[in-house]
């Protein structure tokens, strides 16, 4: 059988993760060799294993890697002892069977424990054998695992059991006393009353040779229709009452099946911790209705509990400390007098009773003083004391919800706009009725036009105008009652003229309003040079609808215009609506601008956009992505002008007749739009469309000798780059993409060097935005002289120690001193002090010129050795060797 | 016949007689065969998917056909794997040349970068420059291990986040998945053209592989290299250090480069079977990685710096005068012993200045230079090795 290294990981490795250094100490599990293995197999075997071990050694820092670190150390010492025997079939047997002979007490003895604890389940968890194998390493899992097997237990997955039942503490035990009355043994006797059958319930709700049977809220609805149709009587009663807790459960999303199962749990866990074996367990959870492997595995997945029953004192007190005042007394009563607790325990029994009533007296008080919110606080501080008291879930039940808190009503227009806040409350579900009532609150749930029966602690009405109403929110729980009305103060709606236009003309101001239907007349007023001080004060100005025109104008002067709203009040009298002042400034009409510039500069260091245009008339300046929806020269209202784009802002100065406003200008495409501002509103002018980019950044160059790297950091919003290089020689100009920056942007440098500028280029729908230019210089390139050296051509001189120098520059070089050096060894001299000066020369050489000299290697040069020329004068000179091995003299 | 390495489990395998692995698609009658884990594949190269059994050719000798009948189900398959670790491997792999480059450098030397910018070049710049087709090959399926997602993560990671790597977690076992590149190209000779296909394996090695004796000579795919990267930490040599001024950051590593070299060369020993009184015989690049650092040391006119033109051949002629340069320069550094270790402990190598980056990084926060990624001279250790392989053609000034 091939080895199965998953199989082994996880069967032999991961359990010893927990286990502090312990190593099986049977050897055929911890190899995982199987009886039968030939010599061959068995190699192939451990070399195997022990590959996996390295592969998962190497992440010391996990539990497993430390797992087979501690095997390979073990390992290595076997060999050590066992060495070649290991691949011995015979060895293994003779390791297997004294392994059984050293283990076989052990081994019986954990079988007769298993068979003790869990033989009543018939059933052991794997988390549970985990458990026991992980305090008993020197037998192995696979050993423990075997005496499960010899104690007749199966080994199955244990499963979550739910731990809360889902409902609060009250509905819970009410839901137990309903389901005692109504004769149901679990909630799925409830729900399916017909049902004799056992069921699964553990890890699906399901019932052999009954599968359309199901717990869910059509189940629900289906047996509440029933219920509603059978003959009353105390156990139909208690079946409707469970059912109503079963439907709020549903209703909020918790699962039947897992409620259920919660009950079933519960009675099988009280009864373990009374002291009952697993045994009669398995036989009671199956009395419940289970199958009987439901009931094994219920059994056995129950969560450790109290090893042995707690004394009755401790249990009384158990139930005062979980809430269960009622069942408390009753233990009490069977207590024995002689108990020597007796006394403390009854006291403290006295002592929650006492708090209980004492409780339940404050409450009433609270309730009948209406404060619902300390009422209820105290009443449900009382069912913590006795949560099956199901008197106090009704009085709970019947205890109204608190009222609204600051309620708020407020006219907004044509509307009254409310708020308040919601009551401090344990239930959830909250819901609002909202009414009005003219001149009075209204006193309850149904007094009044109902304005919203909502969720939210808002809400909006659009009441009769010039009338005064009062609102009220009344508050709703499930199972409670309306609260008391929390009011809001006295609301009249009056709503005032909306949209008010002004246009102004050199000798005339036109003017339009909207306003509400309910109105019976517009007052409109004039003042010049200031706002009215009320809705009487100026001078009267005759309106047509819902429009007017003032010829009594004075032009460059600000005129003031109020305009009051008048609505009819039930009495007949006159109700004015707040005044709306608005001003106008008459005058003629602007000239459209038609010749605004727009030029990127750099102010003291800042990027900035110098906009300029001729004139010095008001003009607005507006900016906005999007071009202008009108033609040049229209002219629009100075409100819908405001609508278009944001306002180009700066300082605004003349320059040589021109009106020049310098501003910051955000990166990307953009419309500058100039408005004239006249009498008739603003004139639109010319846009100009700018796009500009994000310059580059950390801008380098990096010359590497005739090449120079230029680089740079990419802005994020700029995918193109535009490089102009300026050398003595010329200027020339090319553009990068991202992709072609690959390597940076090489550029070829002469001997005046240069100057990169670049500019970084967005392309977006409105075309292409540039930067801002950053340069960078480039020192020039040092003039270079070229050398070779060589011997005199001829067969004659294929011997001879004289080497001939000729020397060539690319540029005019005065003052030249040059050194001929011979360094011994295989290492190229990088400085004349590493060798033998063996020649100088001095002169000078013009462009493309070339020089020779001769010189002599002495009798002494043995190989290996260089010949290598320098340059000592001037610095701006560097010599350039020729191919290295023409210098090299190698053996 | 050739023996070659596979890329996947380094055994050295006759590439006439290649496996098959089975399509499952079976014959009328017969029904396919199922995927199971394959425990040899498992054992060799760690893969832990599901895969179709692996078989061999019917003949006991000679060369394998292209397509043989699956025993145990009867259909046909072309699918072509290792016979030892049952990696499906390229139908062009079946008699083509595959030179296995192992890559080696102690911790922080950059190894993964510099695999990382390499594997980019082969696929971009090289590819162009030699007219070949190289892709990635023998993608593991895709899984969350595959090379192919490894070399993505990493190229994103430096090309586009601009981060440096982590310290690269150590091998197990000497076992990583290698990068395998597939490199087909034209060869003319005696004035025919034909295409060759050659395979270039490549593992990126944790460098705390190599700091102890017993690991380095563990690294099993050392004994399975035709040929080696070794990668060198300038910053490790005390004069370089010292005349640089190099942040703290930078130095990963206090180990001196002898050191590492000697463990290399040990390894390489042990796994190559050489003889004391023998030269290591596979050609060794040995370069030295992040050569950026150098450049103010170096002054702008040194050759160093140059970048050698695209041609579509290796300059043997510039690859000498690099290969003397940085020999003078570690004299300069004073690093000859260097230079005296591997003459003496290796028959071929060269030296070579590479910059995966370009430029220095900043060290302290782990981040490439903001002007991005300009690698120098990356390709040149491989295009020197390539050339001794006949991949590509070397030529003389």
């Amino acid at each position: 059988m091939p080895f199965d290294p998953v199989g082994y990981e996880r069967e032999v490795l991961r359990p010893l993760r927990k286990l502090l250094g312990a190593l099986p100490g049977d050897l055929v599990t911890r190899y995982a060799v199987e009886p039968g293995m030939d010599s061959a197999q068995l190699e192939k075997h451990l070399r195997a294993v022990r590959a996996l071990w390295n592969r998962k050694q190497a992440n010391g820092q996990t539990s497993l890697g430390r797992v087979c670190q501690r095997m390979i150390s073990a390992d290595e010492e076997l060999k050590r002892t066992a060495g070649a025997r290991m691949t011995d079939p015979a060895w293994w047997r003779e390791q297997a069977r004294d392994y059984e002979g050293r283990l076989k007490p052990q081994h019986d003895q954990l079988v007769t424990d298993m068979r003790a604890s869990y033989g009543g389940s018939g059933r052991i968890t794997r988390t549970q054998l985990e458990m026991i194998a992980g305090t008993r390493a020197e037998l192995g899992a696979d050993r423990v695992r075997r005496a499960a097997v010899d104690a007749g237990l199966t080994v199955v997955d244990g499963v979550d059991l739910p731990a809360e039942p889902g409902l609060d503490r009250t509905a819970w035990a009410d839901l137990r006393e309903q389901l005692r009355t109504a004769h149901a043994r679990t909630v799925v006797h409830l729900l399916h009353p017909e049902l004799t059958r056992p069921f699964a319930l553990v890890r699906l709700f399901e019932v052999p040779g009954a599968p359309t049977l199901r717990l869910d809220g059509a189940t629900l609805r289906r047996r509440a229709q029933d219920a509603e149709r059978t003959a009353d009587s105390p156990a139909v009663r208690a079946t409707k009452a469970a059912l109503a807790i079963l439907r709020t459960a549903a209703d909020r999303g918790l699962d039947l099946r897992t409620l259920a199962l919660y009950h079933v749990v519960e009675v099988v866990r009280s009864m373990r911790d009374e002291g009952m074996p697993e045994a009669l367990l398995v036989t009671e959870a199956a009395g419940l209705g289970l199958t009987k492997d439901d009931a094994g595995l219920l059994v056995a997945s129950l969560p450790p509990g109290r090893a042995a029953p707690a004394r009755p004192a401790d249990r009384v007190r158990e139930l005062l400390a979980a809430g269960e005042l009622a069942a408390a007394r009753s233990e009490l009563a069977a207590l024995a007098t002689t108990d020597p607790e007796h006394g403390a325990v009854t006291a403290q029994v006295r002592a929650a009773t006492d708090r209980l009533v004492a409780l339940l007296h404050e409450a009433s008080a609270a309730a009948t003083a209406g404060r619902e919110t300390e009422a209820e606080r105290l009443l449900r501080e009382a069912a913590a004391i006795d949560a099956a008291d199901s008197a106090l879930a009704l009085q709970l039940r019947r205890l109204p919800v608190a009222a609204a808190l600051d309620v708020t009503a407020i006219p907004a227009g044509g509307v009254v706009r409310l708020a308040w806040r919601a009551p401090l409350s344990g239930s959830t579900d909250l819901r609002y009725r909202v009414l009005r009532a003219e001149d009075r609150p209204p006193a309850h749930e149904r007094d009044g036009v109902v304005v919203a029966d909502t969720a939210a602690a808002r809400a909006e009405d659009a009441p009769p105008v010039a009338r005064r109403f009062r609102y009220a929110v009344f508050v709703a729980a499930p199972d409670r009652a309306w609260s008391r009305p929390a009011g809001s103060g006295e609301v009249e709606l009056l709503p005032p003229v909306v949209d008010v236009r002004l246009l102004a003309h050199a000798d005339h101001v036109a003017g339009s309003w909207q306003a509400h239907p309910g109105a019976v007349r517009i007052a409109l007023t004039r003042t010049v040079g200031r706002p009215p001080a009320g809705p009487a004060d100026g001078t009267p100005v005759p309106v047509t609808g819902s429009s007017f025109m003032d010829s009594d104008v004075t032009e460059g002067v600000e005129h003031f215009y109020g305009l009051t709203a008048v609505y009819r009040a039930a009495d007949g009298t006159e109700r004015p609506a707040p005044t709306v002042v608005e001003s106008v400034v008459p005058r003629g009409a602007a000239t459209a601008v038609a010749d605004l510039d727009a030029v990127p500069v750099t102010v003291a260091g800042r990027a900035l956009l110098r906009l300029s245009w001729s004139g010095d008339g008001e003009v607005v300046l507006r900016r906005s992505g999007a071009a202008p929806g009108w033609p040049v020269g229209e002219t629009v209202e100075l409100t819908t002008m405001r609508g278009y784009g944001q306002p180009v802002t700066g300082h605004r100065r003349h320059d040589g007749g021109r009106s020049v406003l310098d501003t910051e200008a955000p990166n990307g495409h953009h419309f500058y739009v100039p408005f004239a501002v006249g009498g008739t509103g603003a004139v639109v002018g010319r846009p100009v469309a700018v796009g500009l980019s994000t310059p580059v950044r950390g801008l380098r160059a990096r010359r590497s000798g005739d090449r120079v790297v230029v680089s740079w950091e990419w802005p994020e919003d700029v995918g193109l780059a535009e490089v102009t290089w300026t050398t003595p020689e010329g200027t020339t100009t090319r553009q990068l993409s991202r992709a072609q920056y690959a390597d940076g942007c090489v550029l070829p440098v002469g001997a005046g060097g240069g100057t990169a500028e670049v500019r970084g280029i967005a392309v977006g729908p409105h075309g292409r935005a540039v930067s801002l230019p950053v340069a960078v210089a480039v020192s020039g390139l040092p003039a270079r002289l070229s050398y070779a050296i060589t011997r005199r051509p001829g067969l004659r001189h294929r011997l001879s120690r004289e080497r001939i120098v000729t020397v060539r520059a690319d540029r005019a070089c005065a003052g030249l001193e040059l050194v001929v050096v011979l360094a011994p060894g295989i290492v190229l001299p990088s400085t004349p002090e590493q060798g033998t000066p063996l020649a100088h020369w001095t002169g000078e050489l013009a462009p493309g010129g070339t020089a020779e000299f001769a010189f002599e290697l002495p009798a002494s040069a043995r190989a290996p050795y260089w010949l290598r020329c320098f340059v000592t004068r001037p610095a701006d000179v560097v010599a350039v060797d020729p191919p290295l091995a023409q210098l090299k003299v190698a053996r | 016949m050739s023996r070659t390495a596979c890329p996947y489990c380094y055994h050295r395998i006759a590439s006439h007689r290649l496996w098959y692995q089975c399509t499952g698609r079976g014959v009328p009658g017969r029904q396919g065969c199922a995927s199971d884990v394959d425990t040899a594949r498992q054992a060799e190269t760690g893969f832990q998917g599901r895969s179709r059994p692996a078989y061999g050719p019917s003949l006991p000798v000679g060369p394998a056909p292209a397509k043989a009948p699956c025993p145990a189900c009867g259909g046909e398959s072309g699918i072509r794997v290792c016979p030892c670790c049952h990696t499906p491997l390229s139908p062009n792999f079946a008699g083509s040349r595959s030179p296995l480059i192992a890559m080696v450098g102690a911790k922080g030397t950059g190894k993964t970068v510099y695999l990382t910018v390499l594997a980019h070049e082969l696929r971009a710049g090289l590819r162009r420059r030699f007219g070949a087709d190289v892709r990635l090959s023998g993608d593991r399926q895709g899984d969350a291990a595959s090379p192919l997602a490894w070399l993505q993560q990493n190229v994103d990671a430096v090309y586009d986040d601009r981060r440096l790597f982590a310290q690269t977690a150590q091998a197990q076992a000497g076992r990583r998945e290698p990068l395998v590149f597939e490199w087909r190209q034209e060869h003319r000779r005696l004035g025919r053209t034909s295409l060759r296909t050659s395979y270039l394996s490549f593992y990126d090695t944790a460098g705390e592989d190599l700091t102890t004796q017993s690991n380095a000579v563990e690294l099993a795919y050392l004994g399975a290299a035709d040929a080696l990267i070794l990668l060198l930490d300038p910053f490790m040599l005390p004069q370089a250090r010292q005349r640089l001024g190099l942040p703290r950051a930078a130095m990963t590593s206090e180990e001196a480069t002898l050191d590492v070299v000697g463990r290399v060369t040990d390894a390489l020993r042990v796994s190559h079977g050489v003889k004391p009184r023998k030269r290591i015989p596979i050609p060794v690049s040995v370069a030295f990685a992040k050569i950026d650092g150098l450049f103010d040391l170096l002054g702008p006119d040194h050759p160093l710096l140059a970048t050698p033109p695209p041609v579509p051949h290796y300059d043997e002629t510039a690859g000498q005068d690099t290969h003397e340069r940085i020999r003078a320069l570690l004299d300069e550094l004073g690093a000859d012993n260097l230079d005296a270790h591997l003459r003496l402990n290796y028959e071929t190598f060269r030296y070579f200045g590479v910059s995966a980056l370009g430029a220095p990084p900043d060290y302290e926060a782990g981040v490439v230079d903001p002007g991005g990624v300009r690698p120098h001279r990356v390709d040149e250790p491989l295009v020197w090795l390539l050339g001794g392989f006949g991949v590509v053609p070397v030529g003389r000034k």
